[in-house]
């Protein structure tokens, strides 16, 4: 039998945009082999924008929250915070999530044994739901507004929106990469995930304005990064005000946490590479 | 029984230096001297040294927790040893990882390691991708690694399709990947039938022929009579047997089996 090796040579180029490419590719490719899924999945979508629909048509006028005196009423808070939700939650969960699909698939070790760093396959594995969840915003807006949604976004309020929306995304992102270390070193993290998710859909008050909250939940979700990042892209594009407090928090927090939560993920790595658990689910 | 009880020589990297009037030679495609490794009360490896050359075929036996798992996981990287050091070409795995794992490929003898979803062409291409090579890089890489494996009628198969021999052929492909130095072959024939079985050892006898060097652990002593111009021989973490030359399968088997009651 005769072999071929197949590449003449090494590669001279392992640049980042490369691997963060095939990465997409791949999970693409994967999304749409569940093809009734992947349809569901979008039905699912729909009815939830028409559930926000007519719960916007029954509260109506009666939704009076300062935070929320856009023109859209309840049902341009309610589309915007799902939107952002969609996002969010998609950013903090991708990356726990693929790696415990890695894990359970078999496909972990062998990632690991690639060349790339860790890192960048910790993150090109959740970049196609990041950006899946970021065209589902896309969509859920545009069909807001044919459903009645108003933005009120002036030049400083876009970017200042485009601005919040970056930040946190590298904040939840960052978060996103210490709940990956968690599932390397507990396995099994979906729970934890799942729960950090619910509980930021209470506090970041996507569904409903924070005043409602007693005092005491309230205090804490005036401190949750989550609910500035809400609030903060929910006032750019209802009210076309930019909030600069929560801007910066959300760029300090996140320029903060993450370099210390890549370390925390290299330290899981080491460790589960130390116990020799890495091909273990 | 006599065993042909090799000297463990750190040779390569430490002997050259102490040598500086021999005409260079290239270092071994891998050295491992005094790999150690415990997993609470387990020695999994004690001081482990081995060596394989380019274009040669290293047969690992052992029984069942004799090591070679761990010691083929050490040297793919997703282990990491206690103490000991680790060369492949020359370069010390400690001071440059991503390059080393990028000359060594480790093929597991198990379904577990594709994603089941996309062709068999489409993983490769994944794989090759993550080796840093480009779309059209890997797109051709992938095509002639699955010629090689003689898959590519099948290329455009779902892997959740495949026969289990079929995704054997695919681990191979894989490994050959981004043009390694090293193959490591974990049981590359287990769960396979005769003929798929010989497909795998004439695909590991082809990646020596081509330069790679192979290490190979197996169960099967035909096979690792059949293939290997080396063996070494394991139990409970430590080289016990070492053949520096080819041998018949029943001496093996005395080696495997004399080690323990």
């Amino acid at each position: 039998m005769t072999l071929a090796l197949p590449v003449e040579g090494r590669a001279t180029r392992r640049t980042t945009a490369t691997v963060l490419w095939a990465f997409i590719r791949r999970d693409a490719a994967i999304a749409v082999s569940y093809r009734v899924p992947f349809v569901v999945g979008v039905l699912q979508s729909l009815g939830s924008l028409a559930f926000l629909y007519f719960l916007g048509r029954l509260v109506g006028a009666r939704f009076t929250s300062s935070e929320t005196a856009g023109p859209g009423g309840y049902f341009g808070f309610a589309v915007v915070g799902s939107a952002l939700l969609t996002v969010f939650t998609a950013t903090l969960t991708s990356v726990s999530q693929r790696l415990r699909t890695d894990q359970t698939t078999g496909t972990l070790e062998v990632l690991f044994t690639m060349p790339q760093s860790p890192v960048l396959s910790v993150l090109g594995g959740s970049a196609f739901q990041v950006l899946y969840a970021l065209a589902s915003a896309l969509a859920t807006v545009l069909l807001g507004l044919l459903l009645g949604l108003h933005l009120h976004v002036t030049g400083w309020s876009a970017l200042g929106a485009l601005a919040a929306l970056v930040g946190a995304l590298v904040l939840f992102a960052a978060t996103g990469i210490a709940f990956g270390a968690y599932v390397m070193l507990f396995k099994g993290g979906d729970t934890l995930t799942a729960l950090a998710a619910s509980a930021l859909t209470v506090v970041g008050g996507v569904f409903f304005p924070l005043p409602l909250l007693p005092g005491w939940l309230r205090g804490v979700a005036d401190v949750v990064p989550f609910t500035w990042a809400v609030s903060t892209l929910r006032t750019a594009l209802l009210h076309g005000q930019v909030q600069g407090a929560h801007l910066a928090l959300l760029w300090g927090f996140g320029v903060v946490l993450l370099p210390l939560c890549i370390g925390l993920f290299r330290m899981a790595l080491r460790r589960a590479r130390t116990k020799g658990t890495l091909g273990q689910y | 029984m006599q065993l042909d009880m090799a000297e463990a020589s750190p040779s390569g990297v430490a002997a050259k230096s102490a040598a500086p009037d021999v005409t260079p030679v290239a270092p071994p495609a891998l050295q491992v001297v005094g790999v150690t490794k415990r997993f609470g009360a387990v020695e999994a490896l004690a001081g482990v040294d081995l060596q394989v050359e380019r274009g040669e075929v290293v047969a690992l036996l052992g029984r069942n927790g004799a090591g070679k798992s761990t010691l083929m996981r050490v040297l793919a990287s997703t282990v990491v040893p206690d103490a000991g050091r680790l060369w492949v070409e020359g370069i010390e795995a400690g001071s440059d990882p991503a390059r080393v794992r990028g000359r060594v490929s480790l093929v597991l003898g198990e379904d577990r390691s594709f994603y089941w979803r996309l062709s068999g062409r489409k993983n490769l291409e994944f794989f090759a991708a993550m080796h840093g090579l480009d779309r059209r890089r890997a797109r051709a890489a992938a095509t002639v690694a699955l010629e090689s494996v003689d898959l590519s009628a099948e290329a455009d198969k779902r892997v959740d399709r495949y026969s289990t021999g079929m995704r054997s052929r695919l681990a191979i492909a894989r490994g050959l990947l981004g043009s390694p130095t090293v193959l490591l072959l974990d049981e590359p024939t287990r769960s396979l039938d005769p003929a798929a079985a010989a497909e795998a050892r004439a695909l590991v006898a082809a990646a020596a022929g081509r330069g790679l060097a192979v290490l190979l652990a197996t169960h099967d002593l035909h096979e690792a009579a059949g293939l290997a111009e080396r063996t070494v021989v394991l139990d409970r973490g430590r080289v016990v047997a070492r053949f520096d030359r080819p041998v018949p399968a029943d001496a093996l088997h005395q080696a495997v089996t004399a080690v323990r009651p």
